[in-house]
């Protein structure tokens, strides 16, 4: 029996040693090396609502189709007015 | 293509021109001429204004609808001064000829700054990112050509023809005074709308293919006007032909 008893008082004594063990003293906080300077980046481009982008010079890149509405405009509108001249133009009299 | 042809053929157009206005045994094939010339010179246009001249340094190929824009605006503001002319040339000795004259140059020039302004409206929306802005540029064209159609208008709903003359030509006079506004807008007030340019500070190429489409555009301004004038003739002619609408009031009774 005593040597039960030894071996639980040892235990205990070792439990309650191992309890009031104040706890391991924290590492330090790691010193905040500055970050070394970001490489410069470029702000995206505003993207316009149609696609046509501005490259980085602001050039406009694209916009065919805009040329091509106007020029057609311009050809259209000279057909019809001519057009309209045309119907709209004096009958000959028959005398 | 230099920046010089363009003003050779633009002597050769005007010199057809004013052989339509002095010599009457012309008259019957200049329009006709000049017509084919603008014709052709449209045609080239295309060619001169989408392949030939360079991209613009910043709008790159959207820049070439002001090879197409900035002529039709051009002929606007042309067949508005001679409008005003003829208003009042008019008033200073009465002509059913400047009467006719004049009616035509504001219904060619209402066309002209009509189609320009919906250039201008294609050439915003990839430029400005809009299709209108409520800029001084703008809102003056805009004032101006509905001056121009509520000439037109006015000439419409008045049956009298002499009356009709003198108040169009009194109309003719008021809406002319929008023209400078339009010009020097942008140097009066921040627009967003840039100022005027010239051959010093624009690549010859691209003075070149702007003088093309100028010529281009004279050619068909003409040919309109020489037709609209044969229309605006004709219904002057039919006007005094017509009996009165009512007889007077003492045969009545």
């Amino acid at each position: 029996m005593k040597p039960a008893l030894a071996v639980a008082l040892l235990l205990a004594s070792a439990a309650l040693a191992d309890i009031a063990r104040p706890p391991p003293a924290e590492a330090p906080p790691p010193v905040e090396q500055p970050a070394p300077p970001a490489e410069p980046v470029a702000a995206p481009a505003a993207k316009h609502p149609e696609g046509i982008e501005k490259g980085s010079a602001g050039v406009i890149q694209g916009g065919w189709e805009y040329v091509y509405a106007a020029y057609g405009l311009g050809t259209a509108g000279v057909l019809a007015y001519a057009a309209s001249l045309f119907v709209r133009r004096p009958k000959k009299s028959a005398a | 293509m230099t920046p010089i042809l363009p003003l050779v053929v633009l002597a050769l157009v005007v010199a057809a021109m004013l052989g339509h206005v002095a010599v009457p045994a012309v008259r019957p094939w200049a329009w006709k001429a000049v017509g084919a010339l603008g014709a052709v010179m449209l045609v080239s246009l295309w060619y001169f204004g989408l392949y030939w001249a360079p991209p613009e340094q910043f709008m790159s190929d959207v820049g070439r609808i002001l090879y197409v824009h900035v002529p039709h605006v051009w002929m606007a503001l042309l067949a508005f001064t001679l409008n005003v002319g003829c208003a009042v040339a008019y008033l200073m000795k009465k002509s059913w000829v400047t009467d006719a004259l004049a009616e035509s140059a504001a219904e060619v020039g209402v066309y002209f700054g009509a189609v320009g302004v919906m250039m201008g409206s294609i050439w915003a929306r990839p430029t400005w990112g809009v299709w209108w802005d409520w800029d001084p540029r703008l809102i003056s064209t805009t004032v101006m050509l509905l001056a121009y159609v509520g000439y037109l208008a006015l000439r419409s709903f008045t049956e009298d023809p002499e009356r009709r003359a003198t108040w169009s030509a009194a109309a003719a006079i008021l809406s002319y005074v929008s023209l400078p506004i339009v010009w020097f807008s942008v140097r009066w007030w921040n627009s967003l709308h840039q100022v005027q340019s010239n051959p010093s500070t624009v690549d010859k190429p691209m003075v070149a293919v702007l003088r093309w489409g100028a010529v281009t555009m004279l050619c068909f301004l003409f040919v309109f006007i020489v037709k609209r004038y044969e229309i605006a003739r004709s219904r002057q002619t039919a006007a005094m032909e017509l009996p009165p609408l009512e007889a007077p009031r003492a045969e009545v009774a």
